[in-house]
């Protein structure tokens, strides 16, 4: 594996920068040249391995464009290179290709936004049936004219797809991706957080990148600051447990779990400081009638509550707080 | 240039467009494969003018290959895990097949970030924010040329840099194996 020359290594490294600019002929000479000797190809793939690997690695592309993954939830009008990667990995190529050329080959695209309140739900049925249950707190971004393709920036929302094998539905999340392969599946946005939990039939984690198959009961969540992606099994019952005030929670900070309920049912929660780390596994029953959540989320996480009109307090309990 | 006229520089261009996708794969099927592929996704493109239709074509299929040639080689990279599975793992083969060369890409990492400061934001507006060698060569106040220069030796610090790569990712080339 190791006797390629440093020669055929430069060569291999001026086509592959070259290759955004080269003409037809140049790639005729490409061609060539790769055919030419096993070793040539072979020391192609490696760079081109490595850069695959590089661009598809959310960290490293991070720390230079920060607003890369933002940049849609401040415009109404997503950035045409966003939507270029809806179509797969070649939808690459066609972006370099517009930054070069006066050309601009891309999917039509209608998008608008379905913005929920905290405490807010909505139910939207897609054109091709596929049913999409929104909870409270989110942006969800839908497109009129590609029914096969929504982008959740925040919140969360449970997803019933009509699957069509040659036409699948994609959904996006900041610089991730999630494709159905016959489907019910749940997904949560948090800042960089992403959270993915299949109730049915399976999707594909990254479809173009890692195409990592999720099926049922498997969690998967994923930090995209971080480039870190954890799995988990889950009982399938509780996935998009919300619809129905049923919530799950595994070792989760009560900050989030707070959040989580603020989002859901517009409660005005507020954790005393030293209470928001602490880790809290379970399953909690709601109502959305705060009267009767707070004081049993608090006993449920052993904490004391106090209520000023509509702001309720958790608090840790006396002797509690050391 | 519009939808259809692609298409017809896709039938035309085949044979050639096959040649680079057999040299990449190393297997005709494969490459048959990725022509299907392409044509799928001419589908999904909208009518809109391409100044360069053949070449754009090209790309496409250097890109497919390039998507499918990572796929392979994770499906081999076995104990380089990018995800941090939890125990979960022993009955996850799926996912486990799947599993990239986090290894590697720590090896890149530790490479971009031992580059002088020059060639690293080189490399990084080239690679990763796809800015021209033009607009790079003015941004950096030197002559296009040095810029190529600099990915150049960039993309070559980089390769070194895996010099004691695992086996397991650097694969073989099929072609070796696939000769008929």
């Amino acid at each position: 594996m190791t006797g390629i020359g440093g020669d055929i290594v430069d060569q291999a490294i001026g086509w592959h920068i070259r290759q955004h600019e080269m003409s037809a002929l140049d790639w005729h000479d490409f061609i060539a040249w790769l055919e030419a000797d096993p070793a040539h190809a072979l020391a192609f793939d490696r760079i081109s391995l490595d850069q695959t690997l590089l661009s598809a690695q959310p960290v490293v592309a991070r720390r230079t464009a920060p607003v890369a993954a933002n940049d849609i939830a401040e415009t109404p009008v997503p950035t045409r290179r966003r939507w270029m990667w809806t179509v797969g990995g070649t939808a690459v190529a066609a972006g370099l290709v517009a930054l070069l050329m006066p050309i601009a080959l891309a999917p039509a695209s209608e998008p608008y936004w379905l913005n929920t309140k905290p405490g807010q739900r909505q139910d939207v049925v897609l054109a091709d049936g596929t049913r999409i249950e929104v909870s409270g707190g989110s942006r969800l971004q839908l497109d009129r004219r590609n029914p096969r393709l929504a982008s959740l920036e925040a919140g969360e929302a449970t997803f019933h797809v009509r699957h069509d094998e040659r036409d699948p539905f994609t959904l996006h999340s900041g610089g991730l991706a999630v494709r159905d392969m016959g489907t019910v599946f749940n997904v949560a946005r948090e800042g960089a957080r992403l959270d993915v939990q299949v109730a049915e039939g399976a999707v594909l984690f990254q479809p173009d990148r890692e195409a990592v198959k999720l099926t049922p009961g498997l969690a998967l969540s994923a930090r995209e600051d971080l480039g870190r992606v954890t799995l988990t099994h889950v009982a399938v019952e509780t996935i998009g447990g919300w619809r129905s005030g049923r919530l799950a929670f595994a070792g989760e900070p009560l900050a989030h779990v707070a959040d989580t309920i603020r989002r859901l049912y517009g409660t005005n929660l507020i954790l005393d400081p030293g209470l928001s780390v602490r880790p809290f596994t379970g399953m909690v029953r709601l109502t959305g009638v705060a009267e009767r959540d707070v004081p049993h989320l608090a006993a449920l996480v052993g904490a004391g509550w106090r209520r000023d009109g509509e702001r309720w307090t958790l608090s840790p309990k006396e002797g509690d707080a050391r | 240039m519009t939808e259809s006229g692609l298409k017809a520089v896709f039938l035309e261009e085949r044979p050639m467009l096959m040649r680079l996708l057999v040299a990449r794969l190393g297997s005709r099927e494969e490459a048959e494969d990725a022509l299907q592929d392409m044509w799928i996704k001419l589908d999904q493109l909208v009518a809109k003018p391409v100044a360069q239709p053949a070449a754009y074509l090209y790309r496409m299929a250097a890109n497919l290959a390039a998507d499918r040639r990572i796929s392979a080689a994770r499906g081999n990279a076995r104990d380089t895990a990018w995800l941090d599975s939890q125990p979960v793992a022993d009955d996850l083969p799926d996912i486990e097949r799947t599993l990239i060369a986090r290894e590697r890409l720590a090896q890149i990492e530790a490479a971009l970030a031992a580059m002088p400061e020059r060639m690293a934001s080189a490399f990084r507006m080239f690679r990763i924010d796809e800015v021209p060698q033009k607009h790079i060569s003015e941004q950096l106040g030197i002559s296009v040329s040095g810029v190529e220069k600099l990915l150049q030796r960039a993309y070559r610090q980089i390769h070194d840099a895996g010099s004691t790569r695992s086996e397991d990712f650097a694969l073989q080339h099929r072609l070796a194996g696939e000769e008929d």
